[in-house]
């Protein structure tokens, strides 16, 4: 049920990423949603491309890694989970690319637990900060 | 990454010289297939259990049995089939299920089975993977075939790992009670995990030409070398336990 309700971005973007143009990376899940036409399908993958500032006819696999990165989170705003867990999510990324990901899966209200080691980027993104400091978790 | 299988601890096996672990671990596969009595047998799987559970630690005894776990019940479950002759001891009707040979043989069986898997996995958890390759060299294996069997060792976890790890992200990635549920759907869903993991799989050809590169694989002149195997200062103690253990053990247990 667990993983119904929660999305999980692994750190390595390539463990996602099977399909030869964004366009049907983006569309593979779409496609097994029962109701929707082509159309529809169509039209929210052409958003979510904008929206993550990918280009349709691109080739995932030789793309750069933020490119990759940004896949993969879209991948997971198609999915419309309520949960998302994004686990180091800043690794080889700017914080400028890192936190519009974040702002961009937030804007169904999703909720976002952010794993990182890097306490600058985790003040600026918000909200509530746990860290584990010696095996003991406590609230900052 | 998984960069080699050793697990850091301080038991007297990480102390062993990895020459003669090496040799002890060549001379017990053969024991196990020597005539020796069942209970024999089974003294050696407790020692080597005993070994594990004092070195590594029970975490690497259960991994280790997990993972065979499957292949054992299939043994137990077809084997004593091709033993039909001797005493039956469950029957339905007038088929014979089980016989007492066939009970024994699948013990037997699964008894060197699982020595066998734990006497190879302890090897490379008590002993660093630079370190095998020194030993492998020092038995005068050249040094492109010791760095291939490292190497090998080094790698199969990694793919194994990362093939869990990329059935778990498209398991993650479909999840959902709206989704299309077809029968042929699992077979289907392997076709996403098989391509991810050749897209992995080719992506570290770079990382793996590199590591060869830098272990000094191609290249004319041999490689100098900083780490050795001098801090081993019981190497022939070390050799006289392995020889002795196998040989004793043979003559007290022998059929």
């Amino acid at each position: 049920m667990l993983n119904r309700s929660v999305g999980y971005l692994f750190q390595n973007p390539d463990l996602q990423i099977f399909l030869p143009t964004v366009k049907e990376e983006l569309s593979y899940s779409l496609r097994r949603v029962k109701g929707l036409s082509e159309e529809e399908i169509a039209k929210k993958v052409a958003e979510c491309a904008d929206l993550f500032e990918l280009k349709l006819s691109h080739t995932p696999s030789t793309m750069s890694y933020p490119k990759r990165k940004a896949l993969q989170a879209a991948v997971y705003y198609l999915l419309d989970r309520p949960f998302y867990i994004l686990d180091e999510l800043d690794t080889a990324l700017t914080y400028h690319s890192a936190l519009t990901m974040i702002r961009h899966l937030q804007r169904n209200g999703a909720g976002i637990l952010i794993i990182t080691h890097d306490q600058q980027f985790i003040t600026r993104t918000g909200g509530r900060i746990y860290q584990i400091e010696e095996g003991r978790v406590s609230e900052r | 990454m998984t960069v080699n299988t050793y697990l850091s601890n301080t038991g007297w096996l990480y102390r062993f010289d990895p020459r003669a672990k090496i040799f002890f671990l060549v001379l017990l596969l053969g024991w196990v297939f020597l005539p020796v009595t069942l209970a024999g047998l089974g003294c050696m799987l407790l020692l080597i259990l005993f070994t594990a559970l004092s070195n590594p630690g029970p975490r690497f005894v259960l991994s280790t049995f997990t993972s065979i776990l499957p292949m054992i019940i299939f043994m137990v479950l077809f084997a004593p089939f091709n033993v039909r002759s001797g005493t039956a001891l469950i029957t339905i009707h007038s088929f014979v299920l089980l016989t007492e040979e066939g009970a024994l043989q699948v013990l037997r069986l699964a008894i060197r089975f699982i020595s066998i898997t734990y006497l190879a996995t302890l090897l490379f958890a008590t002993t660093p993977m630079p370190e095998i390759l020194l030993a492998l060299q020092w038995y005068r294996l050249p040094y492109k075939a010791s760095l291939i069997i490292t190497l090998a060792f080094t790698y199969i976890p990694f793919i194994a790992d990362g093939f869990a790890q990329i059935e778990e992200s498209h398991r993650l990635r479909e999840a959902g009670a709206h989704l299309e549920r077809k029968r042929i759907g699992k077979i289907r869903s392997l076709i996403p995990t098989l391509t991810s993991s050749l897209v992995l799989a080719l992506r570290s050809i770079p990382t793996l030409a590199l590591s060869l590169e830098l272990r000094g694989y191609g290249r004319a002149n041999k490689r100098t070398r900083y780490h050795d195997l001098s801090s081993y200062r019981r190497t022939f103690t070390d050799f006289l336990i392995s020889g002795m253990i196998p040989v004793i053990s043979f003559l007290v247990f022998k059929a």
